[in-house]
């Protein structure tokens, strides 16, 4: 056996391999046998652990003390682990948020494509729309791959002072509302529908605060 | 005690036999669709090196339940080659490891956001000491007269629990090991807010006959101390690390996570 090290600090035999073996490009799947749908690649939390068989051989401590048996598991960080940007991508946001008042002003709701049936909350605020990637999105129509990931395709906004919804265009796709090609900027009506590019997705606008309602002035008298 | 050779009274002109090392490793992808651990060592095999700058032996299991585990564990290792190159010899070498994994840490959070994470286990030989940090739950094993025992504390959720548990007086460890979350780490590089590192405040002096086995659990956690050992008997390091992956594969487990092994021989 020739060893000998590589410039990324592996030592490989040269008698067997012709480059080494280690450096990343390198390495595939031994083909363990592995079920249909094997739970090391799933992320669904209750696959995470998997079985873990309790195997007294690899005890090294006194009996019952549990040997890291990984096995089946992705290496998971600690109960509760959220990166902290991921609470607060680059928006000013109050410190805490479950204390301040943020609530619903609306909806889409997905009557169409692969995220059919799901309704997602509309915010006094920018809402915007895309799939999420690395970026998080407040809509993010997790399922439909037309969708881009990096930027967002679309913003429903909604402006408290006014009481009204703008939608806005973004740039990765066109858009359609009630069939029509969408403005870059236009008002948004209840129960218009919204489509993207090539996507079957179709979202229906589901405003809470209108004419007959909204946060500041509440419930109007004037009505019916 | 320091295992010496008994010099003549009158002889002060014989030089001292110095400790050498002999290196091996190994590493699989397991049955996972990538591989996410890493591994390096500096100057294992450079006798000049080793003895102005010592050896330096890293391995890091990217997590999975993250992102990127690969990129982090290939980065805290960039990050901890520099800043062993950088360290001062003479000083307080305890200290600057244990700084140098503080501040990859760090690094490591600032450059993935806390979105990535890895295990950590670094070990430096100067001098014929060792001085060791370990984030997480890969393995650091001393092998030294057909002992194996394991150097660094497991830091996972359950021992956590457990640890607690003792303070109140409840020593049964099974509803620690049985927990929801009981196999989560405690600690991982990565998070930028690393409390505890197992880390060595004076070095353990080495003797020829030592073993040395870093590895990730995907060895650790299928490999008992006496399958290791086994390996560990065989000539070479190489040699070891070639029958634990052969031993590992053959097992053929369903879900066999990466696994990466490390072996540091010492004699003289």
């Amino acid at each position: 056996m020739a060893m000998t090290q590589c410039k990324n600090g592996h030592y490989y035999d040269t008698d067997t391999h012709a480059s080494c073996p280690y450096c990343s490009s390198q390495q595939s799947i031994i083909d363990f046998s592995t079920p249909d749908g094997f739970g090391g690649a799933t992320q669904a939390p209750a696959d995470w652990g998997g079985s873990r068989a309790r195997d007294d051989s690899h005890t090294q401590a006194p009996a019952g003390w549990g040997s890291a048996d990984s096995y089946g598991g992705r290496t998971m960080p600690p109960s509760g682990w959220k990166p902290p940007e991921a609470q607060d991508e680059g928006k000013t946001m109050p410190i805490m948020n479950q204390d301040v008042f943020d609530p619903d002003v609306g909806w889409l709701v997905c009557i169409a494509g692969p995220d059919r049936g799901r309704s997602f909350s509309l915010k006094a605020k920018g809402n915007t729309i895309g799939r999420s990637g690395s970026h998080r999105f407040d809509i993010s129509l997790d399922k439909d791959r037309n969708l881009s990931r990096e930027a967002a395709v679309a913003t429903v906004s909604y402006d408290a002072k006014r009481n009204s919804f703008v939608f806005i265009c973004g740039e990765s796709s066109i858009l359609y509302v009630n069939g029509q090609v969408a403005e870059s900027r236009m008002a948004l009506h209840p129960f218009d529908a919204i489509e993207i590019g090539n996507s079957d997705t179709m979202l229906l606008f589901v405003p809470l605060c209108g004419e007959r309602f909204d946060w500041s002035a509440g419930l109007k008298k004037e009505w019916g | 005690m320091q295992d010496r050779t008994v010099q003549p009274a009158n002889d002060f002109i014989r030089p001292r036999r110095l400790l050498s090392y002999q290196v091996g490793n190994m590493q699989n992808q397991g049955g996972r669709e990538y591989q996410e651990d890493s591994f390096c060592f500096v100057n294992a095999t450079d006798v000049t090196e080793i003895k102005t700058q010592g050896l330096l032996a890293l391995l890091a299991d990217g997590m999975g339940g993250l992102e990127d585990g690969k990129a982090v564990s290939e980065t805290a290792l960039q990050l901890l080659r520099e800043e062993f190159l950088a360290m001062d010899r003479g000083g307080n070498l305890a200290e600057q490891l244990m700084t140098a994994v503080r501040r990859t840490d760090e690094s490591l959070f600032y450059r993935f956001s806390g979105r990535g994470g890895t295990t950590l286990v670094a070990c430096l030989i100067y001098r014929e000491k060792l001085w060791f940090a370990c984030v997480g739950d890969s393995y650091l094993y001393l092998q030294r007269e057909g002992e194996l025992t394991r150097l660094n504390a497991e830091q996972n959720q359950c021992h956590t629990q457990y640890a607690e548990q003792i303070v109140q007086g409840n020593l049964d460890p099974r509803a620690a090991n049985e927990a929801d979350g009981a196999q989560r780490l405690s600690e991982f590089m990565g998070s930028g807010q690393i409390g505890e590192m197992d880390a060595s405040r004076r070095p353990l002096i080495l003797r020829a006959g030592d073993q040395l086995l870093l590895c990730s659990d995907g060895v650790g956690g299928v490999l008992n101390q006496q399958e290791l050992c086994d390996c560990l008997a065989k000539p070479t390091p190489m040699q070891a690390c070639q029958e634990m992956e052969r031993e590992i594969v053959c097992r053929n487990r369903a879900y066999q996570d990466n696994f990466t092994a490390m072996v540091i021989r010492c004699g003289y």
